[in-house]
């Protein structure tokens, strides 16, 4: 649904420039204003990054194709199901959804507008895929008619994908679809990363459990293949478009506007008086005469008074004691918090506390992960026979909870409105680079100690079992030490990108934010390269100079934009809300 | 809080929010910020406050140069933008404590008396236990308010706080409160649009047009110079308005 006539639009701008040429100077001005809001950057660009990345891979590695494919499939798989959940977030919050809960919309086009926009970002993955099957039939061969193939599936992929997320908000609303998107997208990411140890597990035919797959199927087997049978692949794909339509309907026809969430605005006063309500009740069971209850409603304003400076005096009282007591206590929670709580010197705690908003959970984090190693572990040895995907699935997912990838601390970076902008919520109080920085250190540290047994237990286990790096349990153990180290070594990169999300430093094309991209691109490749030098070198020349590129790119980067969120060359804000 | 400002400059592309602005701000004063929309107002507060980011110049608190890591300067100011930061997930009790800890002021003494005090005199305190999300837009900022003042920085920076659905008697109160404050030698620079208010409420005006400080002076001091009685901004700003006619 379009919520403006793109005819009265080009009316309106027609007059008013017409209006603006009459002054010379609110014409430069309207010029100057034009020009100075046009040059943004869409945050989108990153994933055109990574689809390019899969692109070199498969460029380099033809033979790797088919299973770079499906990696790209279930990126995109993710996506979708991220797509879904911000769709759902934006129907019944953020500022869009305030903006528009005060018009007279019905629910019906309000849903149908939102659900425009993520049809309009999903599509983006088509030209991902038609990126990489353009690639792929030049490095298979592909000529004649057969690259008319190219285009059709790839619209068909950009069709699957929001038939997707439309499917799974209007069906599976409830279920975590963030969770199972980011899970999704960040596997298909380390598979893709360590593509020779999972290439080689994944078998074809997975191609047909994701959407995104069925194509690629007909793709490689039916147009370079020359299977025409497989182009079949297709159907579910188009089966799954067409249930898009009555599913889009029914899940519009049942959306209702969350209204009360738009306009909750509790009064000092309605708050004051719910309290006095609640003690002034009778209770619903209690058999009152008639008689009495007129009474009691007669000297109700009475009571009132008298109870509302007994209540205000209660509040006060209670004011005080909170005031005494602490949020929340390191040493009464779960035993990594208890161990950062007691590294962590005040300041610190005090800083920790503000950047988590609640009590982390670190601890419970970790213990999820150690139910998936026992059970990661239990299939590599019970069940030797299951793919390797499987075994090294539930390492995955047990380094998700036990370490996390971002670093957490969501609190002190959300963004918050401003002024017509949207800035972290930590630049409005005093609390620094360095020291918030120090804190996602320690914290990662005894994050990854804590990790690193559970890690090694399952590499050990993976080593022996399927033969595999060295084959033997010290070998895997070391595969393990290497990626707790790797992830740690990356902690002071993550921690500057945590910072720069809160800044316009890639949002405005300026020359400076381009030198900025380009400066700092030298040392991730730096740490990149360390990192791959690393897992693959067993030289100990080659260990240390992989060490030193590994440390000395993040810390690089990390100290590069420091200095540039120092010398104030950014601004913390950006132009773009926030995404749910 | 002696606040120096030497030809700050700051573009948006190829518009230029703040051109030049030299200023020197002497401790113990409110100074209105006035000035039409888009004319720098909100950009100026927010780059004393360490948000955005100077494209030339510098600022000076007490004779040293402001960067974002000092922090022994960052924790002398409190900067409200029009909506309030409250921290999430929490009461309002919680937002409080925290702020006064980032702040490092929880040290000094008979802090709690003040903050009840606050409470009570923003009509807050039946709300300790309300969560901040669940907060009226007037209510917020009051919080935010309450926060500013039971830190009692050197310098209050403050976005339009007349414009922040504050109830009357929250207005009252936090007039009260910055004149007390001045008194005691802190610096309230606030930005409004109530031209009205400003000369009521106000030691300086500082008048910013097209990024430039066109004006910064006490009240009378532009009376005298303009040959105005009453409604001196008012009369500023039409000059303002006619020059813009006249280019």
């Amino acid at each position: 649904m379009n919520l403006s006539d793109r005819a009265h639009r080009k009316r309106l701008r027609a007059a008013a420039r017409t209006a603006l040429r009459e002054s010379s100077e609110l014409w430069r001005e309207y010029k100057r204003v034009r020009k100075a809001h046009r040059r943004t950057i869409q945050g989108a660009w990153l994933w055109w990054l990574f689809a390019l990345l899969f692109l070199f891979a498969a460029v380099h590695e033809p033979h790797a194709m088919p299973g770079v494919l499906l990696l790209i499939a279930l990126w995109t798989t993710g996506q979708a199901l991220r797509q879904a959940h911000d769709l759902l977030g934006r129907l019944g919050n953020g500022p869009e959804f305030i903006a528009l809960a005060a018009l007279p919309m019905r629910d019906r086009d309000f849903f149908m507008h939102q659900w425009a926009r993520t049809r309009r970002q999903a599509w983006g993955y088509a030209f991902v895929f038609a990126a990489a099957y353009t690639v792929t039939g030049l490095v298979a061969g592909l000529n004649g008619w057969r690259w008319l193939a190219v285009p059709m599936l790839a619209w068909l992929q950009g069709e699957c994908v929001v038939a997707l997320a439309t499917m799974a908000a209007a069906f599976v609303p409830h279920w975590p679809l963030g969770l199972a998107g980011g899970i999704l997208s960040v596997g298909a990411w380390v598979m893709f990363v360590f593509r020779s140890t999972f290439l080689p597990q994944l078998p074809q035919m997975a191609q047909l459990a994701v959407p995104a797959g069925w194509t690629n199927m007909a793709l490689l087997e039916g147009v370079l293949g020359g299977d025409p049978w497989a182009v079949l692949a297709t159907v579910p794909a188009i089966l799954l478009i067409y249930a898009c339509g009555p599913a889009l309907r029914l899940a519009a026809r049942q959306y209702e506007m969350p209204l009360d969430r738009a306009i909750s605005q509790a009064t000092a006063e309605s708050h004051l008086d719910a309290n006095l309500d609640a003690r002034l009740d009778p209770p619903p069971d209690d058999e009152m005469p008639e008689l009495e209850a007129r009474v009691l409603e007669a000297d109700r304003d009475a009571a009132r008074a008298l109870l509302r400076s007994e209540y205000e005096a209660a509040c006060e009282s209670s004011a005080r004691e909170m005031l005494r007591a602490p949020g929340w206590r390191w040493e009464e929670l779960g035993f990594i918090e208890r161990c950062a709580g007691r590294w962590f010197t005040p300041r610190e705690r005090t800083i920790a506390a503000f950047m988590e908003g609640a009590p982390p959970s670190w601890t419970g984090g970790w213990r999820f992960a150690a139910a998936l190693t026992v059970l990661g572990v239990a299939l590599i040895w019970l069940a030797p026979w299951l793919p390797g995907w499987v075994h090294l699935l539930p390492a995955i997912l047990a380094t998700l909870w036990a370490f996390g990838i971002s670093g957490g601390y969501d609190s002190g970076f959300a963004m918050l409105p401003c002024g017509n902008q949207f800035g972290p919520r930590h630049s409005f109080y005093p609390v620094g680079y360095a020291q918030m920085t120090r804190i996602f250190l320690k914290t990662a540290t005894l994050r990854a100690l804590f990790w690193l047994p559970l890690a090694t237990a399952h590499a050990a286990s993976w080593a022996i079992n399927s033969n595999f790096w060295g084959g033997t349990a010290l070998s895997g153990a070391l595969v393990a030490v290497k990626a707790v180290w790797i992830a740690l070594a990356f902690q002071p990169l993550i921690a500057a990108m945590r910072f720069a999300g809160g800044t316009d430093d890639v949002e405005s094309l300026s020359i400076t934010n381009v030198a900025i991209l380009l400066i700092a691109a030298l040392p991730i490749g730096l740490g990149l390269a360390g990192a791959i030098f690393l897992l693959y070198s067993n030289e100990r020349t080659h260990i240390l100079l992989a060490l030193v590129g590994l440390h000395l790119g993040p810390l690089l980067f990390y100290a590069l934009y420091g200095w540039v969120y120092h010398r104030g060359r950014i601004d913390l804000l950006r132009k773009t809300p926030p995404t749910s | 809080m002696r606040i120096e400002l030497i030809g700050l400059s700051k573009r948006y592309g190829g518009l230029k929010a703040l051109d030049e602005v030299d200023l020197e701000i002497e401790p113990g004063q409110i100074v209105a910020v006035l000035g039409l929309n888009g004319a720098g107002k909100t950009t100026l507060l927010r780059c004393l406050a360490g948000i955005a980011a100077p494209d030339r110049g510098m600022i000076r608190y007490d004779g040293e140069r402001f960067a974002r890591d000092r922090l022994d300067l960052r924790r002398k100011f409190f900067f409200l933008p029009d909506f309030p930061p409250l921290l999430p997930g929490g009461t309002l009790i919680h937002h409080l404590t925290s702020v006064l800890k980032l702040y490092e002021a929880d040290a000094q003494p008979g802090w709690e008396d003040r903050i009840v005090g606050l409470l009570k005199d923003f009509d807050l305190l039946p709300l300790i236990d309300a969560p901040a999300q669940a907060l009226s837009r007037g209510q917020a900022y009051k919080s935010a308010l309450a926060g500013l003042l039971a830190v009692d920085p050197e310098l209050w920076l403050l976005d339009e706080p007349f414009a922040s659905g504050m109830d009357p008697h929250g207005i009252s109160s936090f007039k009260r409160a910055s004149r007390e404050a001045a008194k005691r030698g802190r610096t309230v620079l606030y930005t409004t649009q109530l031209l009205d208010l400003a000369e009521a409420f106000s030691d300086r005006v500082c008048v910013i047009h097209k990024g430039q400080v066109r004006a910064f002076d006490r009240l009378e001091a532009l009376r005298a110079a303009m040959g105005s009685n009453g409604g001196v901004l008012e009369d500023l700003f039409a000059r303002l308005r006619a020059e813009d006619g006249d280019a």
